[in-house]
């Protein structure tokens, strides 16, 4: 690694380090109804959505009730951006004269943004118009990243009450969410982004004269002008980087320049991609009365985390093994960034593009600055492992921690049974039911994300969308599903998703992956803030130690190992070891 | 016609959300049951498993 790849890599996790306790604080105030600075500002206007809605902020909800809002919400807002998308070609802020768009996508495009996926079938600078962007679009980045939150504060509070039924209330925890913590951080940063030369405005594609040939044209001669797009990136990027959303403006998302302009908004986006999740055990902490019990679940998402990364960077970054016997320069030189650098943008190179990699599919945002696909076997595996870690580590916005809590009754389940000792946490004993529950939240997903790969290959006209073949080929498909899956969003590349099998399939997918999981973790949340803790005594199972924190990093790896593991052998595995790279 | 199936579809999602809700709900168990683990702090809960009367444990 060069210095600067150093520099780059340090600033990120200087940046995470400072905003981690700080953030952290922060939201667990918000999320138990304290004061916090410039509340002064948002507090009246959340007062005033509740006097305009009919919200009783003090009226809590029980966990059904709470997942009964949460599915009405986004169902409404799915057949609103459906809606908006159908007609955007009637509809203003469409300079372009973008047409509206055809059925199956609109109904893609609207379940994977309500559902904090942002899987894209389509180019945004040539499919959707600047209205169907801010509005239909924009508005889920803020909508599903403050829902994942709600979630997981109602999850907190499922540990730290006794003897009660309800969990919170799921509009004042989302309305909180969004005005409280995400608009405002996204309204500052916006101005950042503004300044590093990040675009935002509602014009239309301008076209300029450039000096290089860009393209020719049927008749043979050079073109020589190239289409610039507008629109209100500089508000869409924080966002869509915040909330873990990760669908891009531009097709290009994080290799664009007008994006992602300069190494200062590359580390930007990649500190935001992680803020919140790595913030969220620490207000997890906070409001369980134990940093220590916050501390394991932060430091078990930071070893995968940077497990990940060493094994990623190293082999992206000692380049193709292929293109060695050729004599090809793959170090770093004054002009080259070094390493494996098809599919890489050279203003980011091996290590930006690598740390981005780890970082988007860590979380569950799809905001990709390369190509997956052109990663070296081993390497284009680890993105794909990182998804089916089940994203937490340190995971999606509020989903990472409920997702990462389960893995620790799994962990203090598991233990107990080695050892016994009583499974309990927080106090809180787990029977038969939590596990039951927990059992289904790990399964669904593999289940689903193989069911349809298996199926979309069994149905084999639809394997034309796969542009390899063998094993890269089979990756595609699982990585495209598991994406989906997961509500990760980034794409392997390679993958021609726009057909209505796979625009129907991928809908279900998203679906199933938002509300299959989110529902059994927020029943163990309601069964558990019924019970009141019990004492601590020589046979409880401690689980604010160090012993414990690693024993819940390898259960994470090994039941994600035994539920995909056929999947990675048959795919980047039996790529690598048959060298067809 | 595609339109009317999206929209239908999609709201079919939700019924069947709320049918995964039910289900959930059944599996946690009504709350009153629960709530009449209400013992005082410090006392542990009972165990899953009664013993048949008569039957000491081990």
């Amino acid at each position: 690694m060069t210095t600067a790849n150093w520099l780059e890599f340090l600033f990120f996790v200087a940046l995470v380090a400072i905003s981690t306790p700080l953030l952290g604080n922060y939201m667990a105030k918000v999320y138990k109804g304290e004061k916090v600075p410039g509340d002064r500002l948002w507090r009246p206007i959340e007062n005033a959505i509740y006097r305009v809605c009919g919200i009783d902020p003090e009226s809590e909800q029980r966990w059904n009730a709470y997942l009964m809002s949460l599915l009405v919400f986004t169902a409404v807002g799915v057949l609103l951006t459906y809606f908006v998308l159908r007609v955007q070609g009637h509809l203003p802020l469409n300079p372009d004269h973008q047409k509206d768009v055809k059925p199956n996508l609109a109904w893609n495009t609207a379940i994977s943004f309500g559902s904090n996926t942002d899987w894209q079938n389509y180019a945004g600078e040539s499919t959707l118009s600047q209205f169907s962007q801010t509005f239909g679009l924009m508005v889920h980045f803020v909508a599903s990243a403050a829902v994942g939150m709600a979630l997981a504060a109602a999850f907190i509070r499922g540990l730290t009450r006794k003897g009660r039924t309800t969990l919170g209330n799921f509009w004042v925890d989302t309305i909180r969410s969004s005005l409280g913590i995400l608009i405002p951080l996204t309204f500052v940063l916006a101005l950042v982004f503004m300044s590093q030369g990040v675009i935002q405005n509602f014009h239309a594609q301008k076209t300029v004269n450039t000096v290089a040939t860009q393209s020719v044209d049927s008749t043979g001669a050079a073109v020589k002008t190239q289409a610039i797009p507008g629109g209100p990136v500089a508000t869409w990027i924080p966002i869509e980087a915040l909330g873990d959303n990760g669908g891009g403006y531009f097709n290009a998302n994080g290799a664009h320049p007008l994006e992602n302009p300069n190494p200062i908004t590359n580390v930007l986006i990649l500190w935001l991609l992680a803020a919140i999740p790595f913030a969220f055990p620490w207000t997890f902490g906070r409001m369980v009365g134990s940093m220590r019990q916050g501390a394991v679940i932060l430091v078990a998402m930071s070893v995968l985390f940077l497990i990940g990364l060493a094994i990623l960077g190293p082999l992206e970054g000692n380049g193709n093994p292929k293109l060695n016997p050729a004599g090809v320069t793959q170090s770093a030189t004054a002009s080259l960034p070094g390493g494996n650098l098809e599919g890489k943008d050279l203003r980011i190179g091996s290590v930006g593009s690598t740390l981005d990699a780890n970082d988007i599919t860590g979380t569950s945002a799809g905001l990709t600055n390369s190509a997956h696909e052109s990663y070296t076997p081993l390497g284009g595996s680890v993105p794909m492992f990182q998804i089916m870690l089940g994203e937490v580590d340190p995971g999606g916005v509020g989903t990472g921690l409920y997702g990462m809590l389960i893995l620790v009754f799994i962990s203090a389940f598991i233990a107990g049974l080695m050892v016994g000792r009583t499974p309990e946490y927080l106090g809180k004993k787990i029977r038969a039911p939590e596990v039951k529950l927990a059992a289904i939240y790990i399964l669904v997903l593999p289940f689903t994300a193989l069911v349809f790969s298996a199926s979309s290959i069994v149905v084999g006209s639809h394997l034309k969308s796969i542009s390899a073949s063998g094993p890269h080929g089979l990756t595609e498909l699982v990585y495209a599903y598991t994406s989906m899956a997961h509500n990760n969003g980034s794409a392997f590349g390679g993958f021609t998703g726009g057909t209505t099998w796979f625009s129907v399939t991928g809908g279900i997918t998203m679906l199933i992956g938002r509300f299959a999981l989110i529902i059994p973790a927020i029943a163990i949340a309601g069964s558990l803030v019924r019970k009141r803790p019990v004492a601590t005594t020589a046979g409880t199972l401690r689980t604010d130690t160090a012993l414990f924190t690693a024993l819940l990093a390898v259960v994470t790896v090994i039941i994600t190992g035994l539920t995909y593991f056929p999947a990675v052998a048959l795919g980047p595995l039996a790529e690598h070891f048959t060298g067809r790279f | 016609m595609q339109d009317l199936a999206y929209v239908l579809g999609t709201i079919v999602f939700v019924v069947i959300g709320a049918l995964f809700i039910a289900g959930c709900d059944k599996i946690i168990g009504p709350d009153d049951v629960a709530l009449l683990e209400d013992l005082p702090a410090g006392e542990p809960e009972p165990d899953d498993e009664e013993l048949p009367i008569g039957e000491v444990a081990a």
